[in-house]
């Protein structure tokens, strides 16, 4: 008999059966009955009074998730309940998705965190029954309808605890709706459930800071004009000693026929800045007549996570400054979910643009109908037409060293249906991309896992663990292909992903598209290139022995 | 002194070869039972067909697999399963007990067939799984600090430009 360890039954005794989040006392509890538990790692910081007060929002004050008492504000069950008859009422989408689910199920393991933590409650049927199960005791016509299924619940303060937690363990991604036999978008309970929440005063800082930045610069940073204009001006003179080439943007110039807009990511960070300088390289390269605005410096829309007015607000300025600018169209960078906004809500949010013209490409002349009515054309969708119509010189062998695999990002893959024009783009300016398995990717791509506004860093653990599925699929073109490079057209995406590659595949790096555009472009008069755009020396193209052929 | 020889030993030499037998005979079984243990871990609804389960799975394979091989390859193994292990809602303790586990899984398989194990060896196996069980405690603390450090790179990125800014 062992005389050293103790029985597996004993140990189970010991780590299953003693009570714990989802064990032991709680196995035979309904999951509404199971407490939540704030540790660190499992939430962000929340909003500091004086970001909610600039931002005239609810119940200013200092607490903190682990706090028993959250200081909710006097009647705040009143403000929840009004305020989600009032969001039944305003968006039919909310209405439907909560009447018609029939709990079938089969969105149940289709959420990245649910496969990441195996916590029911991120079942996305769960997760949308957590508002759900409030709704159907309040609302008592909807109870009648809804006779039969059981669990109705009073709003208590654990509600709204379980409401915080979980709402933020939703990226808002929609891989649950693409299998859902309904089309129910649990990413659409889950902006209402934060929308509700900002009526009283639970918010994350994470979010919120950039929201009250954004609504004073124009960008999440709160980078002043001069200082967004000097960044970009220190790309332009690093393409220079790389390259050669002097590219010339201008910032704020009447009559351009382009407004270019993209996440300020791409303007202060690593390594979106590498995809900053692709974009300059490739306007420089085709001759296009553009500017960048110094207000509308930010494509990203942090008011997207948190409400649907301050989504609205942030989005103004795209139209505010195409009308002021006098441009013809608007071109937009890589990003996530500042395409969601364009694509789903802008037109009909703070359009009509008539100000503004059906775009039309200026060096191919094709135009791009599908945005007819927002006037916004993505870069990935501009750059295929260009090699589409062979007007880009290209040398995809100067991304050798790079052997490459393709993240959808959710909000353009699933919230605009964009899968082909990066991955035409990709395959021409490299010779090595490789498909993670089919599962993954496409319509149904599995987040980054931190997304939504949750891409904070006290916030490691739960993103770690969220993001999973998608580096178990990076893992697998890793070890079949020798994949080290990770491409993607988010801005999100280059900054959470390299933390996540790091975590769970160490040497994969991440990049943008366009950074690897910009590597491959061949610039008119440019120097011998022996380097890519962050200074990585290129294969094959190294000083002494010169050029492979 | 002797202490420190036992614990800094070097373990694949020690481990025992009539264990090493018993696991290389009774693989699947230690391995299902050790990958249950490990799940049962986790919130209830974590299934054994989900990414972490199969990762879980691989890793604990790995492991296995390593006692006949170099303490490199035991340590990636074992790296494979605490990188899992250190991200997860669980205490650290429960991470270590996924140790314990094998020990008590290895003797009840090993205690119940016609072929009885010495005392001897399993004297000498439970001097392997203690040296196992702080390694796996090393691998844990560099999961737990490399965290840290993400969380520090992740920042220095965001203000990239920033910093580059001060530095001219
Ligand atoms: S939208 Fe994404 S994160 Fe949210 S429940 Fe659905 S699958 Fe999960
Ligand atoms: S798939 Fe649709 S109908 Fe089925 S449980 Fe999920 S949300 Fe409800």
């Amino acid at each position: 008999m062992p005389k050293f360890a103790p029985k597996l039954s004993e140990l189970k005794k010991e780590f299953e059966e003693k009570p714990g989040l989802l064990k032991g006392d709680y196995s035979d509890k309904e999951w509404w009955e199971i407490p939540v538990e704030f540790r660190d790692g499992n939430w962000c910081y929340p909003t500091k009074p004086e970001v909610l007060e600039d931002l005239k929002f609810a119940n200013p004050r200092k607490w903190s998730p682990t706090d028993d008492d959250w200081k909710l504000p006097d009647g705040w069950e009143k403000t929840i309940k009004e305020g989600m008859k009032d969001r039944v009422e305003r968006f039919r989408s909310f209405k439907l998705f909560l009447d018609t689910c029939v709990r079938c199920g089969a969105c149940a393991d289709k959420c990245h965190f649910f496969l990441g933590t195996g916590d029911p409650k991120n079942m996305p049927v769960v997760r949308a029954e957590l508002i759900r199960s409030v709704y159907r005791n309040d609302f008592p016509l909807a109870e009648k309808i809804l006779k039969g299924f059981s669990g109705s619940r009073k709003l208590t303060p654990e509600v709204i605890k379980e409401w915080h937690m979980y709402f933020h363990q939703c990226t808002e991604c929609r891989r649950c709706s693409v299998f859902c036999p309904f089309g129910i978008d649990t990413a659409e309970i889950t902006m209402m459930g934060r929308e509700l929440l900002n009526l009283i005063g639970v918010s994350n800082n994470w979010i919120l800071n950039p929201v009250s930045n954004c609504n004073r610069t124009g960008n999440h940073l709160g980078i002043e004009p001069h200082t967004f204009v000097q960044n970009i001006e220190s790309l332009v003179e690093d393409i220079e000693d790389l390259t050669g080439i002097t590219v010339e943007p201008t910032f704020n110039r009447k009559g351009a026929e382009v407004l270019f807009i993209t996440p300020s990511g791409d303007v202060f960070a690593d390594p979106g800045v590498y995809t900053m300088m692709g974009y300059l390289l490739l306007f420089h390269h085709i001759g296009l007549d553009y500017t960048i605005s110094t207000y509308a410096s930010e494509g990203g829309n942090f008011g997207f996570f948190t409400s649907n007015e301050m989504a609205k607000k942030l989005n103004a300025k795209m139209y505010h400054e195409a009308k002021r600018l006098g441009v013809k169209w608007i071109l937009g960078g890589e990003c996530g979910h500042m395409w969601r906004v364009v694509h789903q809500y802008m037109d009909t949010m703070n359009g009509p643009a008539d100000f503004l013209q059906e775009p039309v490409s200026p060096i191919t002349g094709t135009k791009f109908t599908n945005a007819a009515s927002t006037k916004m054309v993505h870069i990935a969708e501009f750059t295929a037409d260009l090699i589409k119509h062979g007007k880009l010189k290209l040398d995809p062998k100067r991304n050798d060293h790079l052997t490459t695999t393709f993240h959808d990002s959710c909000n353009v893959a699933r919230g605009m249906g964009m899968f082909d024009e990066p991955r035409y783009v990709l395959n021409n300016v490299c010779n090595s991309f490789h498909e993670m398995p089919e599962n993954t990717i496409r319509e149904q791509t599995f987040c980054c896992g931190s997304g939504s506004g949750i891409n904070t860093e006290e916030y490691m653990d739960i993103r770690l663990r969220g993001g999973f599925p998608r580096a178990n699929a990076v893992r697998h073109v890793k070890e079949t292909h020798d994949v080290d490079s990770l491409v993607t057209i988010c801005a999100i995406d280059r900054a959470t992903l390299p933390a996540l590659m790091n975590y769970w595949n160490p040497g994969v790096s991440v990049y943008g598209l366009h950074e690897l555009v910009g590597n491959a472009l061949v610039m008119d008069g440019e120097k011998k290139r022996t380097e890519d755009l962050r200074e990585d020396p290129m294969a094959g193209f190294e000083d002494e022995e010169g050029d492979e052929d | 002194m002797a202490y420190v020889h036992v614990f800094l030993g070097h373990f694949a030499k020690d481990m025992n070869r009539e264990i090493v037998q018993l696991i290389r005979e009774k693989r699947q079984i230690v391995l299902d039972q050790w990958k249950g243990y490990v799940l049962s871990l986790f919130p209830s609804a974590m299934k054994s067909a989900t990414p972490i389960a199969q990762a879980i799975e691989h890793g604990l394979g790995d492991v296995l697999d390593s006692f006949e091989t170099t303490p490199e390859k035991r340590t990636a193994a074992l790296s494979g399963v605490i990188r899992i292990l250190a991200v997860q809602s669980f205490s650290p303790s429960k991470s270590m007990s996924v140790f314990f586990a094998l020990r008590s899984i290895l003797r009840e398989i090993g205690g119940s067939g016609k072929r009885q194990i010495k005392q001897k060896h399993w004297d000498e196996f439970q001097t392997s799984m203690e040296q196992l069980t702080l390694e796996a405690f090393d691998s844990y603390m560099v999961h737990r600090e490399k965290i840290y450090q993400l969380k520090v790179d992740e920042s220095l990125r965001q203000s990239f430009m920033t910093r580059r800014g001060t530095r001219a």
